[in-house]
């Protein structure tokens, strides 16, 4: 099962619930890669109600300055703000993306719904099957507090 | 799933860049959401928020989108 810090799950619902637009943030990881301890909201270069467009050039130059500090890229997550619960196919699309640049044994592409009053995560695994087909699935995750032992 | 040395994959990722990608909530084939947008027209125009402007019934399925 992922895990994921509770400061950073907080700060992701709290930022998405914060804006008629759609948001976005990059995950790391420094101990476990089922383990997301960190996060960055990415500024855009365009969004809106039905889009986010990233700025590429602040995640690389975040993704960089993690790695000189040991911290691992291995996540993405944006919200939607419209109540749809599901990937597009151009989410879809992207996380593929993602995972084919960067080689990770895992993609954890993640989706915040806020619907006005509340934001619901969901997460999904993005992993390669047989070398060949990249395989999207929703997986389970749980909150874990910074100071207890998340490999409990 | 197997133990993983994350400073392993920090070194293999070292010169990747972040690729170029759009996060759509809905496909710009789909863009019923759209209309919702729409209070300058009642015969079913509806306005694109990614290249804001009007695009009428007729249009096709957003042929000029492009990462």
């Amino acid at each position: 099962m992922l895990k994921i810090r509770g400061d950073v799950l907080a700060n992701i619902k709290q930022t998405f619930a914060s804006s008629s637009q759609e948001q976005g943030f990059i995950l790391g990881c420094m101990s476990c890669i089922e383990q997301l301890e960190y996060c960055i909201r990415i500024p855009a270069v365009q969004s809106g109600i039905y889009y986010y467009i990233p700025d590429t050039h602040e995640a690389d130059r975040i993704i960089k300055l993690w790695a000189s500090q040991g911290i691992c890229f291995c996540g993405f997550i944006h919200s939607h703000v419209i109540n749809k619960k599901q990937l597009s196919e151009n989410d879809i699309e992207f996380a593929k993306k993602l995972f084919s640049s960067y080689k990770l044994p895992v993609l954890w592409f993640g989706l915040g719904v806020f619907d006005g009053a509340q934001c619901e995560i969901f997460f999904y695994s993005v992993t390669q099957k047989n070398n060949l087909d990249i395989v999207i699935l929703p997986v389970l995750y749980k909150g874990y507090d910074r100071m207890e032992n998340a490999e409990k | 799933m197997e133990k993983i040395n994350i400073k392993e994959i920090i070194k293999q990722n070292e010169g990747v860049d972040f690729p170029d990608g759009v996060c759509c909530a809905n496909r710009c084939s789909d863009c019923r959401y759209m209309e919702m947008d729409n209070n300058a027209y009642n015969d079913g125009t509806r306005r694109c928020a990614y290249y804001g402007k009007w695009l009428s019934p007729a249009t096709p399925a957003c042929p000029n989108f492009k990462y």
